[in-house]
This record gives C-alpha cells, sequence and structure tokens, in this order.
C-alpha cells in the first residue's frame, strides 16, 4: 500500500474517531512530528479537541491537502482555496476562537493565520466598547484609571 | 470569563499582530489584561500623515521606551509630508537608538526632506547594527559621519544587511561625488540616485546580491529649471566587482558607463531597462551570449531601443519572455521613437526558433516600423503562445478606423507558431 493511502484514525476529545488519510493527518504538525518520532499506532487521541471542531480542523486540512496535490491551473486553485478559506473562517466568534486555540495545539500553521486575520478583521473598524461587548470582556478598569490610559495613549483613541 | 480572555497571550498577540501599531494600542483600553499586551508586538510602524502630530509625538516618545517586546523586528516612520515643529531630529535619532537596542531587523525611514532645514542623522549605533536586515531609507536622512563614505561605513558594518532600499533625493546632495555600496551580505538592493553636477561614480562591492534596481536621474525632474544642465552628458563611472548570484536587475539611468554594468547582465535571468542610447554600443562591442535569460521588459522612450531589442535577441538565445513598454513617466520624452531595426536582422534570432512563448507591447505608437516589427515576431517565433498588443489610448499614429484595419492587418498576417493566441486590448 503507498503511504498516500495509509489512513489514521483522530480520536476526539469524546471518543470519536475520525478516520483520515495520512497525508492529510501529516497537516497537523504535532501530528507529522508524533509519526516522524516512530509513533506507528494507527489511531491518535486528540484529547483537547472535541468533535464538532476537529470535523472542521479536518475538512480544513482535507481541501487544502486535495488543492495542493492537483497540478497546474494553480493560479484558478489558488483563487479556489482563497473562497474556501473566507466561507470557512465565517462563523460566530466562540467557534472561531475554538478554531483558533485547536489550530494552535495541532498547529495548523494556514488555519491560525486565518482565524487570527479573521479575528483583526472583525476588532478593526470597532469601537473599545464595542470590541468589549461582542468578545464579552469585562472592563475592570477604574473610571479614573480609564480616563488616565486614554490620555497617556491619546493618539491611539483618534479617530 | 469572555471566550477572548481564555486565550493566551501568545495567541492574543497573534491576533493584533496584522493590525496597524494604532488599532493595536487602541486595545489598552479594554481591559487591565489588555493594557500592556500591545507592547509585546514586535512591529511598530507609524505614520504621522493622518493624524493629530502632536499627540503621535507624545505618544511615540511615552512608549517606545516601555516598549516590552525584547525583539522589535521591524521599526517604520513615516514623517514625510512636512511638519510644523512638533518633531525634533533629535526624536528621531532617539527611537532608533532604543530600536537598535532591540535587534532590530528592519527599519524604515521617510522624512520630510527638510527637516528643521537641515538633515536628520542617524543614531552611531546604527552603523554596527548586528541585526539589520532590511534598510529604507528615504528623503531628508543624513547619516553622520564625513558625508561622502557615510553610507559607504553603515554598509560595510552591518553584517546581515540583507535589503536596502536607498532614495537619494534633491539637489541638497548637489555635492555628493561617489556612492558606495560595500555589503558583503546584501541580497536586495533599490538604489534611487538623484545626481547632480559632481557626481561621479557608483561603487559596488555586493557579492552576495540577487535582485537589484538602478535609478537615477537629474535635477531637472526637481523644478530646478535655471541650473546648467550641460552636466546630463558628462557621465560617471560605474565600477562593481562580481554578482554571480544575481538573478534579476532593473536599470533606469540617464547615463551609465555602460561598458562596466554590461557584464553584470550576463548573470540575470529577468531584466528590465531603459538605458541612455550609448548602451547600444557597449553591448555591442562586448558581443555578448546572454544564455541565463529568460525575461526581458524594454522601455521605448530612447531613440535607439530597437537596435538594443535586436541584440538582444539575437544574444539570448534562451528568452522566453519578451515585454516591450513604455515606463509610466516616461510617456513625454519620446513621442514616436523611430525603430531602426531592419537590415540588422539578417537571420532570424535563436530565441524566435526556439524559446520565445510570450510577446506583449504594451503601448505600441503605430506606425508602419513598428507594426512591421511585430509582423516579424509573429511571423518567426516558432513555439509563441501567446502575443499581446495594447494601442496607445492617447497621441496614436493611426485614427480609430484605420485601428481596426491595422488589428485586422495583424491577425491575419502569417504565423510560425500554429498554437499564438493573439490578444489586442
Amino acid at each position: 500500500m503507498s503511504e498516500s493511502n495509509k489512513k489514521i484514525s483522530l480520536i476526539s476529545s469524546e471518543g470519536e474517531a475520525f478516520e483520515v488519510s495520512e497525508a492529510v493527518a501529516r497537516e497537523f504538525e504535532i501530528v507529522a512530528h508524533m509519526l516522524e518520532d516512530g509513533c506507528s499506532g494507527s489511531s491518535i487521541p486528540i484529547t483537547t479537541v472535541d468533535s464538532n471542531i476537529l470535523g472542521k480542523v479536518i475538512e480544513y486540512c482535507t481541501k487544502h491537502v486535495e488543492v495542493g496535490n492537483v497540478e497546474g491551473n494553480s493560479e484558478k486553485a489558488e483563487k479556489d482555496l482563497e473562497e474556501f478559506d473566507k466561507r470557512f473562517i465565517a462563523v460566530e466568534m466562540n467557534t472561531l476562537f475554538s478554531l483558533i486555540l485547536a489550530a494552535n495545539y495541532l498547529n495548523v500553521k494556514g488555519l491560525l493565520n486565518i482565524g487570527c486575520q479573521k479575528v483583526a478583521d472583525t476588532i478593526k473598524d470597532m469601537k473599545p466598547e464595542e470590541v468589549r461587548s461582542i468578545f464579552n470582556i469585562e472592563n475592570d478598569y477604574t473610571p479614573a484609571e480609564e480616563e488616565v490610559v486614554r490620555k497617556e495613549n491619546e493618539w491611539a483613541f483618534q479617530p | 470569563m469572555d471566550k477572548i480572555s481564555q486565550l493566551p497571550d501568545e495567541l492574543l498577540l497573534k491576533v493584533l499582530l496584522p493590525l496597524p501599531t494604532k488599532v493595536a494600542a487602541n486595545t489598552s483600553i479594554l481591559s487591565k489584561r489588555w493594557e500592556f499586551l500591545w507592547m509585546w508586538l514586535p512591529k511598530l510602524e507609524y505614520d504621522h500623515s493622518m493624524d493629530e502630530r502632536k499627540s503621535l509625538i507624545d505618544f511615540i516618545t511615552l512608549n517606545m521606551p516601555q516598549h516590552r517586546a525584547p525583539v522589535i523586528e521591524s521599526l517604520r516612520l513615516n514623517f514625510s509630508y512636512g511638519y510644523e515643529g512638533s518633531v525634533t531630529r533629535e526624536d528621531i535619532r532617539m527611537w532608533v537608538a532604543i530600536a537598535v537596542t532591540r535587534f532590530l531587523r528592519e527599519l524604515s525611514l521617510d522624512l520630510y526632506p527638510n527637516f528643521e532645514s537641515q538633515t536628520t542623522k542617524l543614531p552611531s549605533s546604527l552603523y554596527t547594527c548586528k541585526s539589520l536586515v532590511i534598510l529604507k531609507l528615504e528623503e531628508g536622512i543624513l547619516v553622520d559621519v564625513p558625508h561622502q563614505k557615510s553610507l559607504h561605513r553603515l554598509l560595510s558594518s552591518c553584517p546581515v544587511l540583507e535589503d536596502l532600499f536607498v532614495k537619494h533625493n534633491g539637489c541638497e546632495s548637489e555635492h555628493l561625488e561617489t556612492f558606495s555600496v560595500i555589503v558583503p551580505s546584501l541580497q536586495r538592493l533599490t538604489l534611487k540616485i538623484c545626481r547632480g553636477s559632481f557626481f561621479q561614480a557608483l561603487v559596488m562591492n555586493t557579492p552576495s546580491l540577487k535582485y537589484f534596481k538602478f535609478t537615477d536621474y537629474t535635477c531637472e525632474h526637481d523644478d530646478f529649471s535655471d541650473i546648467d544642465f550641460d552636466f546630463d552628458y558628462n557621465g560617471y563611472s560605474f565600477y562593481s566587482d562580481d554578482m554571480p548570484k544575481l538573478e534579476e536587475m532593473e536599470v533606469d539611468s540617464t547615463y551609465l558607463d555602460t561598458e562596466n554594468f554590461v557584464s553584470l547582465i550576463t548573470y540575470v535571468k529577468r531584466l528590465s531597462l531603459c538605458l541612455p542610447d550609448q548602451a547600444e554600443k557597449a553591448l555591442y562591442r562586448e558581443g555578448l551570449v546572454l544564455s541565463q535569460l529568460r525575461h526581458l521588459k524594454l522601455c521605448s522612450c530612447t531613440i535607439k531601443w530597437s537596435k538594443l531589442l535586436v541584440l538582444f535577441l539575437k544574444d539570448s538565445p534562451n528568452l522566453q519572455e519578451l515585454v516591450v513598454h513604455l515606463t509610466i513617466d516616461h510617456t513625454d520624452i519620446c513621442e514616436d521613437p523611430p525603430v531602426c531595426w531592419e537590415n540588422q536582422l539578417n537571420c532570424v534570432p535563436g530565441c524566435l526558433l526556439s524559446s520565445l512563448g510570450t510577446f506583449k507591447w504594451i503601448g505600441i505608437y503605430g506606425s508602419q516600423k513598428e507594426l512591421d516589427l511585430v509582423k516579424f515576431v509573429l511571423r518567426n517565433a516558432c513555439c509563441l503562445k501567446t502575443a499581446t498588443i495594447l494601442f496607445r489610448s492617447w497621441d496614436s499614429a493611426l485614427e480609430e478606423d484605420e485601428l481596426e484595419m491595422v488589428i485586422q492587418d495583424l491577425s491575419l498576417s502569417s504565423r510560425g507558431s500554429k498554437d499564438v493566441k493573439l490578444v489586442f486590448v
């Protein structure tokens, strides 16, 4: 059996098994390292990621492996992939944070980057009050403390 | 507990990293946890053009010394749109000096030319910065060792500098005589020099260079029309040691001692040229074989450009792409560049027979000679895949109805390659 056909099971925190090709599993750098370190078992537990998120990360990696394997017409493929990324990352905030955490833990760099970029884009044009409310951040400054920060960093708060 | 605050600081910083410094600093107001978070960011970019200047300067002055990131990967300061006395040259020096202590990798400075009617001096610690990889300097900057040798000294002491951008502008540099770049590690160099009447030589010792973009111009573009321009024709010398790693070169020069320069062309795969007329002679004398050259872009603003083209076609057996164009700000220089190529091409150049796949002519004037040249390429290029012809929308030789006939004529002209896709834009 050629290496690319080899199947590997990734086990989510709930114990659910996701069977993927080795090429897809290797997109998780943490898994790639395990395989290189001679971890020959065909099932690998991913204990910190739940089924819902693990399924999504696998979907992301599968798409990127597929596109990477197609030869020629690279410009169109790249555009398709961009479109895919855009749709993929258009999720509600809690899912987005879970994806970022999972991508960071599993070391899937592409996903981590688009996830962080998405949050950055969301914050970019918002007022601090809006950012707080969207992200549920509790303002623990006293009004006096807040005034000092505002004054010291006046430039940053100009429109 | 809110979900975003569950992300470790390391991930929050990744979120802040793509944001402009101003927006990132804005998050300091969110909560106590966020107050100093942005100060761990390794990139700082301050652009005064859109901002209340006084508050920006206060902000940098307060925060720069306290910045927490152990490594400042890049510092970009843009104060190029004039200023009203609030930022001083000492401020700039101080900020750069702080950044240098934090293992600065990239410094980009764009300052207003007559900053307090003087140029800004950089701190001397920059000359020996062991971490500097990219340096971009625009306008109004004087490196503060005796000035002719300043850049030389700066550049030969930064051991890992890879990317350098220098724009030497305006006629306050009237007395510049020699410009030296001596950096063994340098891989990318962009030089834009305004040369005054004393300019004598460009000296380069950059053995690792892969990319070289060079532009020179004289003061006449700068509203100094009362100055005597005879020097325009007194050229200058170009001395360079070998650069065997050179892959790409873009040259736009009013004068270049081309003989010395031509030997560099033999290394490159990509070449973009707008050269003075005497370049053709230098190339001819060399009798070169440019076996590395794959992509050639030639500006058609000078009188003898087409002679140059013929020489390149003959000497580049592996050329794959040929682009003839007018560099954007050259359009007014030569309205109808004469094409003089007949009689020179007594046999078909090898690259047409075996390698040329792409041919583009952007901004063609439409004279008969030019059209003949296009037909010559179409007729003889055996493996041509696409030919793109863009007629000028301004100042064309052709009326609208003529244009249609010309296009039809070209479409029907004989082709050396069966697969060629002909595009008119």
